[in-house]
């Protein structure tokens, strides 16, 4: 009996596999082309972007998670501003060439320019917004999965100062509007943060007070 | 002169006992990591502002007291780790420490400050030229004097 029990159990295991690897289907380079069009167009005809954003932080060393909300602003012309407001207040705020970091009494403004890490930095969340980061073809390698209501595009660093941070960034993106539903970064500790955007506004009028560093 | 090197000999082993047993006083009480800051019965959240000279360092600092050692996880806001520590008979290591902070003497004085704050402060030990001021709303500052260094610690809520 309990031999049965047990086989039963890893048919439904391995079955349980088959319908994981049969969600996640590697693209045509034909597909993937078609893919980036779609992207492409979409991120063309988005000039803003408003958003929640839910951050969920695994700890492996704590057996904890760390969940944060916030909205997100992007405007196409460089401009972001992704806020913190529960349970912390951060703000973080990107005006073409400057950003600014706002916590509690710490009030910090860099050139973008400044350092190489916060360029990097920038490429990869405007990437992310955007969809752009899959053509930086320098900097990510990226695969393309298809799905029935989501693609996943998986991005391994290629850099020596990126790869130490992440090992994996891994997008998920709705099929209907073309732009990223999910963002997930792995870190080669094996810690993961997942962040995910919902009620997604576009084109909205942005106040450029919104974008203010200085 | 042989009773004088016995009586020699006992006071030695007399005093070498009162040093042992001194050193595993010390020992046992730095063992149970009491720290009069950190709750040890559940997980610690704090925003954290680290300042060294012009330098400043933010993000999220968790600390939780589990399986007989303090551990603690520093992320930058966006969740980037920046490092874990593991604190255990009075001593500090830090892991998986972000890149770019990866300097043996960064790593040194991180490890030492906050052994002084898990483990020392609890004690009321005094710290090499290290303090713990405690400020309202459960938020305190750990001062390192002589890194000129300062850990301000506020309360997630």
């Amino acid at each position: 009996m309990k031999k049965k029990n047990l086989s039963w159990l890893l048919v439904v295991l391995i079955s349980g596999i088959n319908l994981q690897a049969q969600q996640l289907v590697p693209v045509t380079k034909e597909e993937q082309r078609y893919m980036l069009e779609k992207i492409e167009a979409s991120s063309a005809k988005m000039n803003t972007l408003v958003c929640d954003f839910e951050q969920t932080k695994a700890l492996s060393l704590l057996d904890e998670k760390m969940i944060s909300k916030g909205k997100m602003f992007y405007r196409q012309d460089r401009c972001l501003r992704w806020e913190y407001l529960s349970p912390y207040t951060y703000t973080f705020i990107l005006n073409d060439k400057k950003i600014l970091m706002q916590t509690g009494k710490s009030r910090n403004v860099v050139d973008v320019k400044s350092n190489k890490l916060f360029q990097e930095a920038v490429k990869i969340m405007m990437g992310s917004v955007n969809g752009k980061g899959l053509m930086d073809t320098k900097n990510f390698r990226a695969t393309y999965y298809w799905g029935e209501k989501a693609w996943t595009i998986i991005l391994i660093p290629l850099q020596k100062e990126m790869k130490q941070i992440f090992s994996l960034i891994e997008l998920t993106l709705d099929v209907e509007d073309y732009t990223v539903d999910k963002i997930k970064m792995e870190e080669p500790n094996g810690d993961a943060t997942l962040i995910r955007l919902w009620n997604k506004q576009f084109n909205l009028k942005i106040d450029d007070e919104k974008f203010a560093v200085d | 002169m042989m009773k004088n090197s016995l009586l020699i000999n006992a006071v030695l082993f007399c005093l070498c006992l009162l040093l042992y047993a001194a050193c595993v006083a010390t020992h046992s009480a730095s063992t149970t990591g009491n720290s009069q800051f950190l709750d040890k019965g559940e997980t610690s959240r704090y925003q954290l502002l680290i300042k060294a000279n012009q330098s400043e360092i933010t993000g999220i600092m968790l600390l939780k007291y589990m399986a007989g050692e303090w551990r603690g996880s520093l992320i930058n806001e966006f969740g980037v780790k920046v490092f874990d520590l593991t604190a255990t008979g009075g001593k500090c290591r830090l892991q998986h420490i972000l890149p770019l902070l990866d300097k043996w003497h960064i790593r040194r004085t991180i490890a030492s400050d906050f052994a002084f704050l898990l483990w020392n402060a609890g004690q009321g030990t005094p710290g090499k030229g290290k303090s713990i001021e405690q400020l309202p709303d459960g938020a305190f500052l750990l001062k390192n004097e002589k890194r000129h260094i300062t850990y301000l610690f506020q309360p997630v809520k």
